[in-house]
């Protein structure tokens, strides 16, 4: 790990992993950062890996030691983000015998994890290690874990440096097929309403700089998968947003209304386009570093296994310069989101208390356009999928594919270690907060000052909305008490706490913890019969059948010219 | 049908980890045959499905890094 560079190390000791521990006591370039819970330290590995953009290490005991990674390396695998984590075993003569504190994490992760590997031989170790570090960023991102029983971490070992015997060729990008490029580059051509849709592998490939300049030299529309939002400046004027379940409307309208989409690092999930049949009648030009999503969703009428940046680079080679612009379908996206603007402005009205996008819009506001901002699950975070904009790639964490309630605090913790001269904000949900908020001690422990904004609707909100909507009202098992208090929350913490009441309230906490470098929890009261997260593209609906905000009932998403 | 014919190293954890991934295929598995290399296992799988299922799934288990060659040959 030293030799790798590896200077802080996330984790709980405990029997099994004792060993390891007391070499990281020797290992002076290696902080040791005791989480309180080890799901907590691996979602701050991960953050701390997608912030760095290589691999951070958590490191755990046996049995429920192991056993609670599981959502942080399943969260890890399913967002493709690179993360190593170290797993204490039992000794090797004790395996299968039900020893204490005994479980099979490797067959446990295994469908979550690029790589797993019980490392039975002392030799194997270094290797092991080697093999875990390099296939975690390789290609496509993605978890690995090693088990390490407590014999074979005690050994001693002549193994030397080295890697395991596996195939390590498959991980690199193919350089893209010429044919291929022009194919897409002709389908690009003959497009009436070319669309640009952009998921997270484009910011793992740093094919930002490229998709602008395409999108540019096509005059179409960009937009992007939730976990895409992390790879394009929302200030670009041809970014429409993220689409989807709770996508922005002409973002929405976009995808839907395009003739030619050119997909670029995405899976294709029902999360960002609804549903797939209405898909069929779309030309698509599917590029995507791993073989295995091309089909797996949407069958594309070219496919280009290849590093996005790459690929599109060599359609930029070829497109001329000069390209007629649709303007109309432009004009018509943009006017529908300054319907959506001025909806936002008429049902701000209707909230008594705070909503929740204006408190967004006071907050990136007041947050230098650098700073990093992760969120929680739940509705807050479908509220800044709509309305935080990104200025900075590489700055926006969320739990997308997994939806893992819990992920912000330990996230944002792992954020600010990785990255201790920028703020970090921390936008959550009550229910969401309640589940991780035990690691906030290391926020005084670290030197972590973090802000914690919390959405707090005393309820889970989101669920509640479906039972609103989806079964007729029966509202189960989804509204908490006021218990607990979240100011003696912070106060138990040593953090300052501050329950504003007005939009200047929220601002001037921001500002303070900002100018102090302090760390804050500002705790939001959101009134949770209003707080409705529209607009709404139900589970199985398409794209344009989306629940509108009031005042936009007129507006249809499907282009008529 | 197809046959799924594979080489893999890391004995019979990586075994595992193949068949989670057949686990999650709209496949049938008709027969699986592994045997053990000099350096490796083969592994050949007959699976009855739909043919872009078949290939999706070999797509799917070529991403493990224990699995050294993959071919599918399609029959029918």
């Amino acid at each position: 790990m030293v030799k790798r560079g590896i200077k802080h190390l996330m984790g709980i000791p405990g029997g099994s992993i004792m060993p390891l521990f007391d070499a990281l006591y020797f290992a002076e370039e290696i902080e040791v950062i005791l989480f309180k819970h080890e799901q907590g330290a691996v979602h701050a590995a991960e953050a701390y890996g997608r912030i760095s953009r290589r691999p951070a290490v958590a490191a755990v005991t046996s049995g429920p030691g192991a056993t609670n990674v599981v959502t942080g390396v399943a969260n890890a695998f399913m967002d493709s983000a690179p993360l190593i984590v170290l797993t204490g075993q039992v000794p090797t003569s004790m395996f299968g015998r039900d020893a204490f504190q005994e479980t099979d994490i490797v067959g446990v992760v295994s469908p979550i994890t690029k790589f797993a590997y019980l490392v039975k031989d002392p030799s194997e170790l270094v290797p092991a290690f080697n093999t875990a570090y390099e296939i975690s960023m390789m290609g496509r991102p993605g978890p690995t874990l090693l088990d390490l029983p407590r014999d074979v971490q005690l050994a001693s070992s002549t193994g030397g440096d080295g890697y395991m015997r596996v195939n390590y060729e498959k991980f690199m990008p193919p350089m893209p097929n010429k044919e291929d490029i022009l194919k897409a580059v002709k389908l690009l051509l003959e497009a009436e309403r070319p669309v640009i849709l952009v998921g997270g592998g484009a910011y793992w490939s740093g094919a930002t700089n490229e998709v602008l300049v395409l999108a540019e030299m096509l005059g179409a529309p960009i937009v992007s998968t939730f976990p895409g939002k992390n790879a394009i400046p929302h200030n670009h004027p041809l970014y429409m947003g993220p689409s989807g379940m709770h996508g922005r409307l002409e973002a929405d309208a976009a995808l839907a209304n395009a003739d030619v989409i050119l997909a670029v690092g995405t899976r294709f999930s029902d999360r960002t386009v609804g549903r797939f049949k209405e898909l069929a009648d779309k030309k698509i030009i599917h590029v995507d570093v791993d073989r295995s999503e091309v089909g797996k969703n949407v069958k594309p009428s070219v496919s280009i296994i290849a590093d996005a940046a790459i690929a599109l680079r060599e359609m930029i080679s070829y497109l001329p310069n000069g390209m007629k612009r649709n303007e109309e379908f432009l004009t018509w996206l943009k006017w529908i989101r300054a319907r959506f603007e001025e909806a936002l402005e008429k049902w701000e009205r209707e909230f008594t208390s705070f909503a929740p996008w204006k408190v967004m819009k006071i907050l990136r506001r007041i947050m230098p356009p650098d700073s990093i901002t992760v969120t929680g699950v739940g509705s807050h975070q479908m509220w800044a999928e709509l309305h935080w904009d990104v200025y900075v790639p590489g700055t926006f964490l969320t739990s997308a594919g997994l939806g893992t309630m819990g992920f912000c605090v330990p996230a944002a913790l792992g954020a600010k270690l990785a990255a201790p001269d920028k703020p970090v904000l921390c936008i959550d949900g009550d229910g969401s907060f309640q589940m991780t908020m035990n690691n906030l001690s290391l926020v005084r422990d670290y030197n972590l000052p973090i802000i914690v904004v919390i959405f707090d609707n005393r309820a889970l909100m989101l669920v509640k909305q479906w039972q609103i909507y989806m079964y007729s009202r029966r509202i189960i098992a989804t509204e908490f008490s006021h218990r607990p208090d979240f100011l003696k929350i912070a106060e138990a913490y040593e953090i300052e706490g501050v329950r504003p009441s007005t939009y200047e309230e929220i601002g001037k906490a921001v500002e303070w913890a900002l100018r102090n470098n302090e760390p804050i929890i500002i705790d939001v009261t959101i009134d949770n019969d209003k707080d409705i997260v529209l607009p709404w593209v139900k589970p199985g609906d398409w794209l344009t059948d989306a629940v509108k905000p009031p005042g936009m009932e007129d507006v249809e998403l499907i282009w008529r010219r | 049908m197809a046959e799924i014919v594979l080489k893999f190293v890391n004995g019979a954890d990586a075994l595992a980890r193949i068949m989670d991934v057949v686990r999650r295929a709209k496949v049938v598995v008709m027969s699986a045959n592994v045997m053990k290399s000099s350096d490796a296992y083969d592994m050949t799988m007959s699976l009855s499905g739909n043919i872009e299922e078949l290939r999706w799934l070999a797509a799917k288990l070529e991403r493990l890094p224990e699995v050294m060659e993959i071919s599918v040959v399609e029959r029918g």
